[in-house]
Protein backbone atom coordinates (compact mmCIF):
# COMPACT_ATOMS: atom_id res chain seq x y z
CA UNK A 1 0.00 0.00 0.00
CA UNK A 2 2.76 2.24 1.23
CA UNK A 3 4.93 1.29 -2.11
CA UNK A 4 1.74 2.25 -4.55
CA UNK A 5 1.34 5.58 -3.03
CA UNK A 6 4.71 6.43 -2.98
CA UNK A 7 4.57 5.88 -7.06
CA UNK A 8 1.59 7.83 -7.36
CA UNK A 9 0.51 10.83 -5.63
CA UNK A 10 4.02 11.22 -3.83
CA UNK A 11 7.87 11.61 -4.68
CA UNK A 12 10.13 10.26 -3.11
CA UNK A 13 13.24 12.38 -1.90
CA UNK A 14 16.94 10.48 -0.85
CA UNK A 15 16.20 10.42 3.00
CA UNK A 16 12.99 8.72 3.12
CA UNK A 17 11.22 12.05 3.30
CA UNK A 18 8.37 12.24 0.55
CA UNK A 19 6.52 15.58 -0.54
CA UNK A 20 2.93 15.29 -1.69
CA UNK A 21 2.71 17.37 -5.29
CA UNK A 22 0.67 19.99 -5.11
CA UNK A 23 -2.03 20.62 -7.98
CA UNK A 24 -0.31 22.81 -10.85
CA UNK A 25 -2.59 25.43 -10.42
CA UNK A 26 -1.77 27.04 -7.47
CA UNK A 27 1.55 28.25 -8.37
CA UNK A 28 -0.59 30.90 -10.39
CA UNK A 29 -2.07 32.04 -7.00
CA UNK A 30 0.73 31.69 -5.01
CA UNK A 31 1.53 35.02 -2.92
CA UNK A 32 4.35 37.52 -3.68
CA UNK A 33 5.68 34.67 -6.21
CA UNK A 34 6.50 36.03 -9.60
CA UNK A 35 4.44 34.86 -12.86
CA UNK A 36 6.32 34.29 -16.30
CA UNK A 37 6.39 37.13 -18.21
CA UNK A 38 4.21 35.53 -20.77
CA UNK A 39 1.38 34.32 -18.30
CA UNK A 40 1.41 37.45 -16.99
CA UNK A 41 0.73 39.34 -20.28
CA UNK A 42 -1.68 36.89 -21.39
CA UNK A 43 -3.95 37.88 -18.14
CA UNK A 44 -3.76 41.15 -19.14
CA UNK A 45 -4.74 41.17 -22.53
CA UNK A 46 -7.31 38.10 -21.44
CA UNK A 47 -8.91 40.75 -19.20
CA UNK A 48 -9.01 43.29 -22.00
CA UNK A 49 -10.76 40.90 -23.78
CA UNK A 50 -13.41 39.91 -21.32
CA UNK A 51 -14.37 43.28 -20.78
CA UNK A 52 -14.88 43.40 -25.21
CA UNK A 53 -16.81 40.60 -24.68
CA UNK A 54 -18.94 41.49 -22.16
CA UNK A 55 -20.17 44.82 -23.86
CA UNK A 56 -20.72 43.28 -27.62
CA UNK A 57 -22.98 40.67 -25.36
CA UNK A 58 -24.69 43.50 -23.77
CA UNK A 59 -24.66 46.02 -26.12
CA UNK A 60 -25.55 43.66 -29.17
CA UNK A 61 -28.23 41.27 -27.85
CA UNK A 62 -30.34 44.62 -26.96
CA UNK A 63 -30.47 44.16 -23.43
CA UNK A 64 -29.26 47.56 -23.40
CA UNK A 65 -30.19 49.59 -26.19
CA UNK A 66 -27.30 51.56 -28.26
CA UNK A 67 -28.88 54.87 -27.39
CA UNK A 68 -27.27 54.24 -23.79
CA UNK A 69 -24.43 51.99 -24.45
CA UNK A 70 -23.57 52.11 -28.13
CA UNK A 71 -22.40 49.30 -29.78
CA UNK A 72 -18.23 48.91 -29.90
CA UNK A 73 -18.24 48.79 -34.20
CA UNK A 74 -20.82 52.28 -33.39
CA UNK A 75 -17.60 53.72 -31.25
CA UNK A 76 -15.13 52.38 -33.59
CA UNK A 77 -16.88 54.33 -36.35
CA UNK A 78 -17.17 57.32 -34.11
CA UNK A 79 -13.48 57.10 -33.73
CA UNK A 80 -12.68 57.18 -37.14
CA UNK A 81 -15.17 60.03 -38.30
CA UNK A 82 -14.04 61.81 -35.05
CA UNK A 83 -10.13 61.35 -35.90
CA UNK A 84 -10.38 61.81 -39.49
CA UNK A 85 -13.29 64.39 -40.35
CA UNK A 86 -13.78 66.48 -37.04
CA UNK A 87 -10.68 67.87 -35.90
CA UNK A 88 -10.61 65.76 -32.76
CA UNK A 89 -7.21 65.03 -32.90
CA UNK A 90 -6.51 68.73 -32.11
CA UNK A 91 -9.14 68.60 -29.39
CA UNK A 92 -6.61 66.01 -28.12
CA UNK A 93 -3.51 68.04 -28.91
CA UNK A 94 -5.26 71.03 -27.06
CA UNK A 95 -6.15 68.87 -24.01
CA UNK A 96 -2.76 67.42 -23.76
CA UNK A 97 -0.89 70.91 -23.91
CA UNK A 98 -3.69 72.05 -20.89
CA UNK A 99 -2.75 69.35 -18.81
CA UNK A 100 0.79 69.89 -19.46
CA UNK A 101 1.35 73.14 -18.92
CA UNK A 102 -0.87 73.22 -15.75
CA UNK A 103 0.93 70.48 -14.43
CA UNK A 104 4.41 71.11 -15.59
CA UNK A 105 3.79 74.62 -13.43
CA UNK A 106 2.46 72.92 -10.71
CA UNK A 107 5.44 70.47 -10.71
CA UNK A 108 7.94 73.26 -11.12
CA UNK A 109 7.17 74.83 -7.68
CA UNK A 110 5.87 71.55 -5.97
CA UNK A 111 8.73 69.47 -6.13
CA UNK A 112 11.10 71.76 -4.65
CA UNK A 113 9.34 73.15 -2.32
CA UNK A 114 8.11 69.66 -1.18
CA UNK A 115 12.07 68.43 -1.29
CA UNK A 116 12.70 71.29 0.61
CA UNK A 117 9.77 70.67 3.88
CA UNK A 118 10.92 67.21 3.91
CA UNK A 119 14.37 68.04 4.18
CA UNK A 120 14.34 71.63 6.52
CA UNK A 121 12.15 71.19 9.42
CA UNK A 122 11.61 75.35 9.36
CA UNK A 123 9.70 74.95 6.25
CA UNK A 124 7.75 71.66 6.85
CA UNK A 125 6.53 73.80 10.24
CA UNK A 126 5.97 76.73 8.24
CA UNK A 127 3.91 75.07 4.94
CA UNK A 128 2.75 71.75 6.05
CA UNK A 129 -0.51 72.83 8.35
CA UNK A 130 -1.63 75.16 5.49
CA UNK A 131 -1.27 72.98 2.47
CA UNK A 132 -2.63 70.16 4.19
CA UNK A 133 -6.30 72.52 4.37
CA UNK A 134 -5.72 73.71 1.01
CA UNK A 135 -5.46 70.20 0.12
CA UNK A 136 -9.34 69.02 1.20
CA UNK A 137 -10.69 72.31 -0.70
CA UNK A 138 -11.97 70.64 -3.88
CA UNK A 139 -10.27 71.93 -6.72
CA UNK A 140 -13.35 71.91 -8.56
CA UNK A 141 -15.02 73.99 -6.18
CA UNK A 142 -12.72 76.32 -7.20
CA UNK A 143 -13.73 76.19 -11.20
CA UNK A 144 -16.81 78.94 -10.77
CA UNK A 145 -14.32 81.41 -8.48
CA UNK A 146 -11.43 80.60 -11.27
CA UNK A 147 -13.61 81.67 -14.41
CA UNK A 148 -14.94 84.37 -12.45
CA UNK A 149 -11.31 85.72 -12.18
CA UNK A 150 -9.79 84.57 -14.93
CA UNK A 151 -12.33 84.27 -17.80
CA UNK A 152 -12.49 81.13 -19.81
CA UNK A 153 -9.20 81.19 -21.70
CA UNK A 154 -6.88 78.18 -21.56
CA UNK A 155 -5.04 80.52 -17.96
CA UNK A 156 -8.20 78.99 -16.32
CA UNK A 157 -7.73 75.67 -17.56
CA UNK A 158 -4.06 76.00 -16.17
CA UNK A 159 -5.03 76.87 -13.13
CA UNK A 160 -7.79 74.35 -12.47
CA UNK A 161 -5.37 71.48 -13.25
CA UNK A 162 -2.88 73.70 -10.85
CA UNK A 163 -5.11 73.91 -7.71
CA UNK A 164 -6.16 70.09 -8.36
CA UNK A 165 -2.69 68.79 -8.39
CA UNK A 166 0.03 71.73 -6.51
CA UNK A 167 -0.88 71.40 -3.06
CA UNK A 168 -1.08 67.32 -2.92
CA UNK A 169 2.00 66.75 -5.36
CA UNK A 170 3.87 69.33 -2.42
CA UNK A 171 2.84 66.89 -0.09
CA UNK A 172 3.70 63.44 -1.55
CA UNK A 173 6.86 65.35 -2.21
CA UNK A 174 7.75 65.76 1.16
CA UNK A 175 7.40 62.51 2.35
CA UNK A 176 8.92 60.65 -0.60
CA UNK A 177 12.22 63.07 0.56
CA UNK A 178 11.56 62.40 4.52
CA UNK A 179 11.66 58.59 3.84
CA UNK A 180 15.49 58.93 2.43
CA UNK A 181 17.36 56.98 5.40
CA UNK A 182 19.16 59.79 7.99
CA UNK A 183 22.68 56.92 7.72
CA UNK A 184 22.83 58.41 4.24
CA UNK A 185 22.69 61.77 4.82
CA UNK A 186 24.88 61.55 7.72
CA UNK A 187 27.34 59.15 6.04
CA UNK A 188 27.34 62.17 3.48
CA UNK A 189 28.02 64.47 6.56
CA UNK A 190 31.03 62.99 7.57
CA UNK A 191 32.24 63.05 4.24
CA UNK A 192 32.04 66.94 4.16
CA UNK A 193 28.80 67.61 2.07
CA UNK A 194 27.42 70.90 3.97
CA UNK A 195 23.79 71.50 3.48
CA UNK A 196 23.44 72.82 -0.26
CA UNK A 197 25.41 69.54 -0.82
CA UNK A 198 23.23 67.38 0.93
CA UNK A 199 20.09 68.50 -0.74
CA UNK A 200 21.34 68.08 -3.83
CA UNK A 201 23.67 65.59 -3.78
CA UNK A 202 22.58 63.40 -1.32
CA UNK A 203 18.79 63.58 -0.28
CA UNK A 204 17.46 65.02 -4.06
CA UNK A 205 18.99 61.07 -5.73
CA UNK A 206 18.06 59.43 -3.51
CA UNK A 207 14.37 60.85 -3.42
CA UNK A 208 14.08 61.10 -7.22
CA UNK A 209 12.60 57.92 -8.30
CA UNK A 210 10.07 57.70 -5.98
CA UNK A 211 9.45 61.68 -6.24
CA UNK A 212 9.05 60.11 -10.02
CA UNK A 213 6.42 58.09 -9.19
CA UNK A 214 4.35 61.14 -7.49
CA UNK A 215 4.59 62.83 -10.31
CA UNK A 216 3.76 59.91 -12.27
CA UNK A 217 0.18 59.45 -10.29
CA UNK A 218 -0.64 62.99 -10.22
CA UNK A 219 -0.45 63.47 -13.82
CA UNK A 220 -3.49 61.09 -13.93
CA UNK A 221 -5.32 62.81 -11.65
CA UNK A 222 -4.75 66.28 -13.61
CA UNK A 223 -6.70 64.34 -16.71
CA UNK A 224 -9.97 64.59 -14.34
CA UNK A 225 -9.67 68.12 -13.48
CA UNK A 226 -9.10 69.11 -17.77
CA UNK A 227 -11.90 67.29 -18.46
CA UNK A 228 -14.20 68.99 -15.87
CA UNK A 229 -12.71 72.15 -16.75
CA UNK A 230 -13.42 71.55 -19.98
CA UNK A 231 -16.93 70.57 -19.72
CA UNK A 232 -17.31 73.87 -18.07
CA UNK A 233 -16.54 76.46 -20.32
CA UNK A 234 -14.46 75.82 -23.06
CA UNK A 235 -14.73 75.85 -26.78
CA UNK A 236 -12.24 72.89 -27.64
CA UNK A 237 -10.54 70.21 -26.34
CA UNK A 238 -11.80 66.16 -25.20
CA UNK A 239 -14.13 67.77 -22.02
CA UNK A 240 -15.70 70.37 -25.02
CA UNK A 241 -16.56 67.63 -27.25
CA UNK A 242 -17.78 65.07 -24.56
CA UNK A 243 -20.29 67.70 -23.38
CA UNK A 244 -21.22 68.28 -26.51
CA UNK A 245 -21.83 64.96 -27.97
CA UNK A 246 -24.22 64.78 -24.98
CA UNK A 247 -26.29 67.80 -26.23
CA UNK A 248 -27.01 65.77 -29.69
CA UNK A 249 -27.35 62.41 -26.71
CA UNK A 250 -24.44 61.28 -29.35
CA UNK A 251 -23.36 58.58 -27.04
CA UNK A 252 -20.24 56.92 -29.29
CA UNK A 253 -18.75 60.27 -29.38
CA UNK A 254 -18.73 60.46 -25.37
CA UNK A 255 -17.03 57.00 -25.34
CA UNK A 256 -14.68 57.85 -27.98
CA UNK A 257 -13.92 60.55 -25.44
CA UNK A 258 -13.31 58.52 -22.33
CA UNK A 259 -11.36 55.91 -24.03
CA UNK A 260 -9.57 58.27 -25.55
CA UNK A 261 -8.34 59.64 -22.62
CA UNK A 262 -7.55 56.17 -20.70
CA UNK A 263 -5.18 55.69 -24.19
CA UNK A 264 -3.73 58.97 -23.46
CA UNK A 265 -3.16 57.64 -19.77
CA UNK A 266 -1.78 54.02 -20.66
CA UNK A 267 0.80 56.15 -23.24
CA UNK A 268 1.86 58.15 -20.79
CA UNK A 269 2.47 55.66 -18.38
CA UNK A 270 4.59 53.80 -20.46
CA UNK A 271 6.95 56.82 -20.89
CA UNK A 272 7.30 56.97 -17.07
CA UNK A 273 8.41 53.40 -17.20
CA UNK A 274 10.68 54.03 -20.18
CA UNK A 275 12.15 57.04 -18.20
CA UNK A 276 12.01 55.51 -15.34
CA UNK A 277 14.49 52.41 -16.72
CA UNK A 278 16.57 54.90 -18.33
CA UNK A 279 16.78 57.25 -15.63
CA UNK A 280 17.42 54.81 -12.60
CA UNK A 281 18.96 52.37 -14.26
CA UNK A 282 20.37 51.21 -10.77
CA UNK A 283 16.86 49.82 -9.53
CA UNK A 284 16.75 47.48 -12.17
CA UNK A 285 20.12 45.74 -11.53
CA UNK A 286 19.35 44.63 -8.35
CA UNK A 287 21.76 41.06 -7.40
CA UNK A 288 19.73 38.06 -7.32
CA UNK B 1 52.05 59.44 22.42
CA UNK B 2 49.83 62.31 21.98
CA UNK B 3 46.21 62.44 22.71
CA UNK B 4 44.08 62.79 19.96
CA UNK B 5 40.68 62.64 21.53
CA UNK B 6 39.85 63.98 24.87
CA UNK B 7 36.85 62.99 26.65
CA UNK B 8 36.07 64.36 29.88
CA UNK B 9 32.76 64.17 32.27
CA UNK B 10 30.30 63.75 28.98
CA UNK B 11 26.78 63.11 29.81
CA UNK B 12 23.56 62.44 27.65
CA UNK B 13 20.51 61.60 28.34
CA UNK B 14 17.34 61.10 26.19
CA UNK B 15 13.90 62.35 26.75
CA UNK B 16 12.61 64.94 30.13
CA UNK B 17 10.68 64.71 33.46
CA UNK B 18 9.36 60.82 34.47
CA UNK B 19 10.92 59.94 31.20
CA UNK B 20 14.09 60.52 30.99
CA UNK B 21 16.64 58.13 30.27
CA UNK B 22 20.26 58.67 31.04
CA UNK B 23 22.08 57.52 28.34
CA UNK B 24 25.58 57.97 29.24
CA UNK B 25 27.03 59.51 32.67
CA UNK B 26 30.12 61.36 33.53
CA UNK B 27 32.18 59.17 30.99
CA UNK B 28 36.03 60.02 30.40
CA UNK B 29 38.37 58.74 28.58
CA UNK B 30 41.54 59.51 26.73
CA UNK B 31 42.12 58.00 23.33
CA UNK B 32 45.73 58.45 22.12
CA UNK B 33 47.36 59.60 18.50
CA UNK B 34 47.43 56.20 16.36
CA UNK B 35 45.73 53.68 18.92
CA UNK B 36 43.06 51.09 17.92
CA UNK B 37 40.01 51.50 20.94
CA UNK B 38 36.93 49.36 21.18
CA UNK B 39 34.17 49.81 22.79
CA UNK B 40 32.45 46.70 24.28
CA UNK B 41 29.42 46.68 26.02
CA UNK B 42 25.67 45.62 25.59
CA UNK B 43 23.09 47.03 23.90
CA UNK B 44 21.75 50.13 26.00
CA UNK B 45 25.45 50.71 27.13
CA UNK B 46 26.04 54.13 25.43
CA UNK B 47 29.00 52.98 23.16
CA UNK B 48 27.59 54.50 20.12
CA UNK B 49 26.15 57.28 21.69
CA UNK B 50 29.46 58.45 22.84
CA UNK B 51 30.54 57.42 19.47
CA UNK B 52 28.40 59.33 17.68
CA UNK B 53 29.14 62.91 20.09
CA UNK B 54 32.77 62.14 18.79
CA UNK B 55 32.18 62.22 15.49
CA UNK B 56 29.58 65.37 16.06
CA UNK B 57 26.44 63.66 14.92
CA UNK B 58 24.39 63.84 18.19
CA UNK B 59 25.25 66.30 21.28
CA UNK B 60 26.16 66.37 24.64
CA UNK B 61 24.33 66.70 27.51
CA UNK B 62 26.95 67.48 29.79
CA UNK B 63 30.85 67.61 29.30
CA UNK B 64 33.13 67.89 26.80
CA UNK B 65 34.87 65.94 24.32
CA UNK B 66 37.92 67.52 21.93
CA UNK B 67 39.77 65.96 18.92
CA UNK B 68 43.59 67.59 19.14
CA UNK B 69 42.52 70.24 21.83
CA UNK B 70 39.35 71.56 19.52
CA UNK B 71 36.28 70.85 21.20
CA UNK B 72 33.98 69.07 18.61
CA UNK B 73 31.25 70.68 16.85
CA UNK B 74 29.74 69.20 14.01
CA UNK B 75 31.72 66.82 12.00
CA UNK B 76 35.39 67.42 12.17
CA UNK B 77 37.53 67.11 8.33
CA UNK B 78 39.96 64.65 10.37
CA UNK B 79 37.44 62.02 11.58
CA UNK B 80 35.54 59.82 9.29
CA UNK B 81 32.83 57.16 10.09
CA UNK B 82 31.46 53.94 9.13
CA UNK B 83 28.04 52.84 9.83
CA UNK B 84 26.22 49.59 10.28
CA UNK B 85 23.76 49.80 8.37
CA UNK B 86 24.93 50.23 4.58
CA UNK B 87 25.01 53.29 3.15
CA UNK B 88 26.94 53.22 0.08
CA UNK B 89 24.59 55.77 -1.99
CA UNK B 90 22.28 53.64 -4.55
CA UNK B 91 22.63 55.77 -7.36
CA UNK B 92 26.08 56.28 -7.41
CA UNK B 93 28.44 53.42 -8.69
CA UNK B 94 31.51 51.62 -6.69
CA UNK B 95 33.78 54.23 -8.29
CA UNK B 96 31.76 57.09 -7.63
CA UNK B 97 31.04 56.37 -4.24
CA UNK B 98 34.76 56.09 -3.26
CA UNK B 99 34.98 59.58 -4.71
CA UNK B 100 32.00 61.08 -3.58
CA UNK B 101 34.11 62.87 -0.20
CA UNK B 102 37.16 63.74 -2.99
CA UNK B 103 34.23 65.21 -5.08
CA UNK B 104 32.74 67.33 -2.89
CA UNK B 105 35.96 68.80 -1.91
CA UNK B 106 36.55 69.44 -5.51
CA UNK B 107 39.65 67.76 -5.60
CA UNK B 108 40.80 67.65 -9.28
CA UNK B 109 40.12 65.09 -11.37
CA UNK B 110 43.40 63.49 -11.89
CA UNK B 111 44.42 63.25 -8.28
CA UNK B 112 40.97 62.25 -7.60
CA UNK B 113 40.85 59.30 -10.12
CA UNK B 114 44.53 57.93 -8.76
CA UNK B 115 43.08 57.91 -5.23
CA UNK B 116 39.91 56.18 -5.86
CA UNK B 117 41.72 53.79 -8.18
CA UNK B 118 44.26 53.17 -5.22
CA UNK B 119 41.51 52.59 -2.96
CA UNK B 120 39.64 50.68 -4.72
CA UNK B 121 42.34 48.25 -5.14
CA UNK B 122 43.10 48.36 -1.29
CA UNK B 123 39.73 47.24 -0.57
CA UNK B 124 40.38 44.56 -3.92
CA UNK B 125 37.19 46.08 -5.58
CA UNK B 126 38.49 46.60 -8.92
CA UNK B 127 36.46 44.55 -10.84
CA UNK B 128 33.28 46.15 -9.11
CA UNK B 129 34.18 49.70 -10.03
CA UNK B 130 31.19 50.25 -12.70
CA UNK B 131 28.94 48.47 -10.71
CA UNK B 132 26.00 49.77 -8.58
CA UNK B 133 26.25 49.06 -4.52
CA UNK B 134 22.77 47.06 -4.97
CA UNK B 135 24.96 44.17 -6.83
CA UNK B 136 26.91 43.94 -3.67
CA UNK B 137 26.62 41.38 -1.20
CA UNK B 138 27.00 42.98 2.30
CA UNK B 139 30.62 42.63 2.81
CA UNK B 140 31.28 44.21 -0.54
CA UNK B 141 28.91 47.26 0.07
CA UNK B 142 30.93 48.07 4.17
CA UNK B 143 34.40 47.35 2.11
CA UNK B 144 33.13 50.45 -0.42
CA UNK B 145 32.30 52.28 3.03
CA UNK B 146 35.41 52.12 4.54
CA UNK B 147 37.52 52.71 1.19
CA UNK B 148 35.21 55.83 0.84
CA UNK B 149 35.88 57.20 4.53
CA UNK B 150 40.03 56.41 3.97
CA UNK B 151 39.68 58.21 0.72
CA UNK B 152 39.29 61.92 2.43
CA UNK B 153 42.18 60.90 4.28
CA UNK B 154 40.77 61.00 7.78
CA UNK B 155 43.33 61.43 10.73
CA UNK B 156 40.70 59.15 13.11
CA UNK B 157 38.45 56.46 11.86
CA UNK B 158 35.05 55.84 13.70
CA UNK B 159 33.00 52.59 13.13
CA UNK B 160 30.17 51.47 14.42
CA UNK B 161 29.30 47.81 14.39
CA UNK B 162 30.50 48.07 10.87
CA UNK B 163 30.27 44.45 10.59
CA UNK B 164 27.77 43.38 12.57
CA UNK B 165 24.98 42.85 9.90
CA UNK B 166 27.88 40.14 7.96
CA UNK B 167 27.97 36.63 8.59
CA UNK B 168 30.34 35.20 10.26
CA UNK B 169 32.92 33.99 7.78
CA UNK B 170 33.03 37.09 5.86
CA UNK B 171 33.11 39.38 9.00
CA UNK B 172 36.38 37.59 10.13
CA UNK B 173 37.73 38.35 6.41
CA UNK B 174 36.61 42.06 6.84
CA UNK B 175 38.51 42.03 10.44
CA UNK B 176 41.80 40.91 8.91
CA UNK B 177 41.20 43.58 6.22
CA UNK B 178 40.93 46.34 8.72
CA UNK B 179 43.80 45.12 10.25
CA UNK B 180 46.01 44.88 7.17
CA UNK B 181 44.55 48.49 6.40
CA UNK B 182 45.72 49.98 9.60
CA UNK B 183 48.98 48.30 9.44
CA UNK B 184 49.37 49.95 6.06
CA UNK B 185 48.57 53.09 7.31
CA UNK B 186 48.14 53.94 11.32
CA UNK B 187 44.98 55.59 11.73
CA UNK B 188 42.89 56.44 15.36
CA UNK B 189 40.79 53.86 15.18
CA UNK B 190 37.47 53.91 17.56
CA UNK B 191 35.56 50.65 17.03
CA UNK B 192 32.12 49.66 18.54
CA UNK B 193 31.16 46.21 18.48
CA UNK B 194 29.33 43.44 21.23
CA UNK B 195 31.16 40.82 19.62
CA UNK B 196 33.87 39.67 22.26
CA UNK B 197 36.51 38.15 19.29
CA UNK B 198 36.02 41.00 17.18
CA UNK B 199 36.92 43.38 20.28
CA UNK B 200 39.85 40.91 21.22
CA UNK B 201 41.36 40.67 17.93
CA UNK B 202 40.99 44.51 16.76
CA UNK B 203 41.97 46.34 20.27
CA UNK B 204 45.19 48.16 21.62
CA UNK B 205 42.96 48.72 24.32
CA UNK B 206 39.43 47.69 24.93
CA UNK B 207 36.40 50.01 26.90
CA UNK B 208 33.68 47.93 28.54
CA UNK B 209 30.97 49.82 29.09
CA UNK B 210 28.13 48.75 31.56
CA UNK B 211 24.50 49.81 30.85
CA UNK B 212 21.69 51.72 32.92
CA UNK B 213 23.21 54.62 32.97
CA UNK B 214 26.17 53.74 30.30
CA UNK B 215 28.89 53.99 31.74
CA UNK B 216 33.25 52.90 31.66
CA UNK B 217 33.20 49.49 33.69
CA UNK B 218 36.75 48.45 32.83
CA UNK B 219 39.31 49.57 30.58
CA UNK B 220 41.70 46.38 29.36
CA UNK B 221 44.90 46.39 27.39
CA UNK B 222 45.46 44.04 25.00
CA UNK B 223 49.71 43.19 24.95
CA UNK B 224 49.37 41.51 21.67
CA UNK B 225 52.25 42.73 19.06
CA UNK B 226 50.75 43.44 15.51
CA UNK B 227 50.26 42.40 12.92
CA UNK B 228 47.55 40.23 14.35
CA UNK B 229 45.85 37.21 13.09
CA UNK B 230 43.36 34.90 13.54
CA UNK B 231 44.86 32.01 14.69
CA UNK B 232 46.93 34.13 17.75
CA UNK B 233 43.52 34.40 19.09
CA UNK B 234 43.28 31.22 19.81
CA UNK B 235 46.69 31.31 22.36
CA UNK B 236 46.13 30.56 25.87
CA UNK B 237 46.33 34.88 27.19
CA UNK B 238 43.45 35.34 24.70
CA UNK B 239 41.38 32.62 26.49
CA UNK B 240 42.17 34.21 29.15
CA UNK B 241 40.92 37.57 28.03
CA UNK B 242 38.07 36.20 26.68
CA UNK B 243 37.22 34.51 30.09
CA UNK B 244 36.97 37.46 31.84
CA UNK B 245 35.19 39.40 28.77
CA UNK B 246 32.54 36.87 29.20
CA UNK B 247 32.16 37.21 33.00
CA UNK B 248 32.29 40.80 33.21
CA UNK B 249 29.49 41.18 30.27
CA UNK B 250 27.18 38.62 31.57
CA UNK B 251 27.11 39.51 35.24
CA UNK B 252 25.89 42.90 33.81
CA UNK B 253 23.61 40.98 31.87
CA UNK B 254 22.44 39.12 35.07
CA UNK B 255 22.32 42.51 37.35
CA UNK B 256 20.16 44.33 34.36
CA UNK B 257 17.85 41.45 34.21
Amino acid sequence: MNALNDTTSATGLPGGRTVIARPKWRRYFAIRKPLAGRVATSLSVAFFLLLLAVWILISGTGWVSDFFLPQPMQVLAAAWTMYTHDGFLWDVAVSIYRVLVGFCLAAAIAVPLGLLMGSVQFFRALLEPCLAFTRYMPATAFIPLLVLWLGIDDTQKFSVIFVGTFFTLCLMVMVSTLSVPIALIEAAIMLGARPGQLILRVILPAAKPSIFNDLRIVLGWAWTYIVIAEIVAASSGVGYVILNASRFMDTATIFVGILSIGCIGLISDLLFNLGGHYLFPYLQRARS
Amino acid sequence: MSNAINIHQVTKTFGEGGAMVTALDKVSLTIGEGEFVVFLGPSGCGKSTLLRMIAGLSSLTAGAISIDGKPVEGRNPSVGMVFQSYTSFPWLSVAENIGFGLDLAKVESAPRDEKVARMLDRVSLGKFAQSYPSQLSGGMQQRVAIARALAVDPRILLMDEPFGALDALTRVEMQTLLLDLCAEDRKTVVFVTHDIDEAMLLADRIVVFSPHPGRIAEIIDVDIPHPRTMEQTEREDFTHLRHRLRQLLFSMAKKAA
